[in-house]
């Protein structure tokens, strides 16, 4: 059995084709400002990468902000949903997991099946998403990927950051950048507001073994080990976690097409 | 007798200075980025066109987010109560002020003295303040004082949902893309900014005549907006932006009418 996940994030989109237990191909792009336009480009540079056709897959599911929009999926089902199926399915201990997008963060509570049983969210402030690292990296020129490694060469927390609001912070940094603090300085207390506003929200659901963080701030190294000295356990990452949405979306629509059967033959409803 | 209110506030400085009670001299400059915004300097600039000097300047008061920097000055007051003094000064029937400021909000009840009841601030978050305005306006490659008035021509029921600037910013990128009349996104702009500022005030519950303040007064988009959540029609002044100063100034001539030691409490004022 063939299907698909497709992920439609603030930031990139995902496309993720899975045959039975297994993943054939993966693409991400960035998201414009259509997210129709996001979808079908991302969906059909994975389907390529499978060598596949749309007519090949059995089930679609679409998920992500922009999920309800795309015209191919036969289901959009919600992310906070997909994430813990996607992230449980990599690790099967999975009972906690945090996922932070561009724009918005969620601490999710699932079941041995990996079913959601609480969540919390933020999509409304930045300060508490990953685009406050992305507007850190441009403000002091370093590449997205080098914040986390960087601000991990600080003396442990660097210089505080008390703003609340991102746009105020990028005040207090040009402060400090005046004054000669380093940038490892800076990025470190900018990396461990982040962190400790996600701790908060972690613990609003509570944090249980195993704990797996998915979406692109798994790939930043000083949230990540901030995050596990704070709450004393090591974290679980897939090699590329900006795609467990994506794959729990592929894997729900693997379970619907075994309960309802594929819909490879139905016209996609354009 | 010489009395000057220095603002000293996140994007400019404000200084009101009065002249034996009445407005002699305003002076306006952008506080700058390094932090320190020289109060010294300030109150020379603004007393220069009277011919007068530092010296001649009975009291000082300082408000603002930068007050604390204000050398010189004999008082530091809270920028509320010096922006209910001014309000209620200018509209002495008031019986509120809303300061839409560069980084902060502020909304504050007043009784028939001008003195503070209750008041909220918003300063942990943009969105609702200037700083917001400012980030639309290099967005949409707009000159700012132009905002308003274009968004006049706007009925749009178009909002921004997001909360946060940031995001705010790519739901106008999206807008723009998607080839939003540039009314409309205006409107959608203000809108959202409105709406913040009207939950805010909306939490003290402000009865009676209410006067803005604030440097966001004086686009007329966010205004009418503004009136159309709260649904009354709010008073703003000439020159909104020198509330809190001319507010900060009257506490300073209060001072020299009733001069007080510090740590005994101010006698009370007589009402004009």
């Amino acid at each position: 059995m063939r299907t698909l996940g497709v992920d439609i994030g603030s930031l990139t989109g995902k496309a993720l084709v899975l045959e039975d237990d297994r993943i054939l191909a993966w693409e991400t792009v960035l998201t414009g400002p259509d997210s129709v336009e996001t979808g079908t480009t991302v969906t059909e540079a994975a389907l390529r990468k499978a060598g596949l056709a749309l007519g090949d897959l059995d089930f679609i599911v679409s998920t992500g902000y922009g999920r309800i929009v795309i015209p191919f999926a036969h289901k959009n089902i919600s992310e906070i949903s997909c994430h813990a199926r996607g992230a449980h399915w990599l690790f099967p201990k999975a009972r906690s997991i945090l996922d932070m997008g561009g724009q918005d963060c969620k601490a999710i509570r699932c079941d041995a099946n990996g079913k959601v049983t609480d969540f919390a969210m933020n999509d409304k402030c930045a300060a508490g998403a990953g685009r406050s690292m992305g507007i850190m990296s441009e403000l002091l020129d370093v590449p997205l990927d080098e914040v986390g490694p960087l601000s991990l060469q600080a003396d442990g927390d660097g210089v505080p950051i008390s703003s609340t609001c991102v746009v105020f912070a990028r005040h207090e940094v040009l402060a400090y950048l005046r004054r000669g603090v380093p940038k490892s300085a800076v990025l470190a207390g900018a990396c461990a507001a982040l962190t400790n506003r996600v701790h908060a929200m972690l613990r609003r659901v509570g944090v249980e073994e195993e704990f797996v963080i998915s979406g692109g701030i798994a790939r930043n190294p000083g949230v990540v080990r901030r995050l596990e000295r704070k709450l004393g356990i090591r974290a679980r990452i897939h090699e590329h976690p900006q795609l467990v949405g994506a794959l729990g979306a592929a894997l729900f629509a693997r379970d619907l097409a075994a309960r309802h059967g594929s819909r490879r033959e139905v016209p996609h409803p354009r | 007798m010489i009395a000057v209110g220095i603002d000293l506030g996140s994007l400019y400085a404000k200084v009101v200075v009065l002249r034996d009670g009445v407005v002699a001299a305003t002076h306006v400059v952008p506080a700058g980025t390094d932090e320190r915004c020289d109060g010294e300097r300030l109150l020379r600039e603004a007393l220069r066109p009277l011919g007068a000097a530092p010296s001649d300047a009975a009291v000082v008061v300082a408000t603002g987010v930068g007050r604390s920097e204000v050398a010189g000055a004999r008082e530091r007051v809270a920028e509320v109560l010096a922006a209910a003094r001014g309000a209620h000064h200018l509209c002495p029937g008031a019986g509120g002020v809303i300061d839409l400021g560069g980084e902060s909000t502020r909304a504050a009840r007043f009784d028939a003295r001008g003195d503070v009841v209750e008041f909220a601030v918003n300063d942990k978050c943009a969105s609702g303040t200037g700083v917001f305005l400012d980030a639309m306006a290099k967005l949409m490659g707009i000159p700012v004082e132009e905002m308003g008035p274009l968004s006049l021509t706007s009925r749009s029921d178009l909002i921004y949902s997001s909360t946060c600037v940031v995001f705010a910013e790519s739901e106008v990128v999206s807008a723009i893309h998607r080839q939003t009349p540039r009314q409309d996104i205006l409107r959608g702009i203000h809108r959202a900014i409105a709406q913040r500022v009207a939950g805010l005030v909306g939490r003290l519950g402000l009865a009676g005549d209410c006067v803005t303040a604030g440097g966001l007064a004086r686009n007329v988009g966010i205004v009418a907006c503004l009136e159309e959540f709260l649904g009354r029609k709010l008073i703003v002044p000439p020159q909104p932006q020198l509330v809190t100063a001319l507010g900060a100034a009257l506490l300073a001539a209060d001072r020299l009418a009733a001069p007080s030691v510090p740590g005994t409490p101010v006698p009370p004022r007589e009402d004009s």
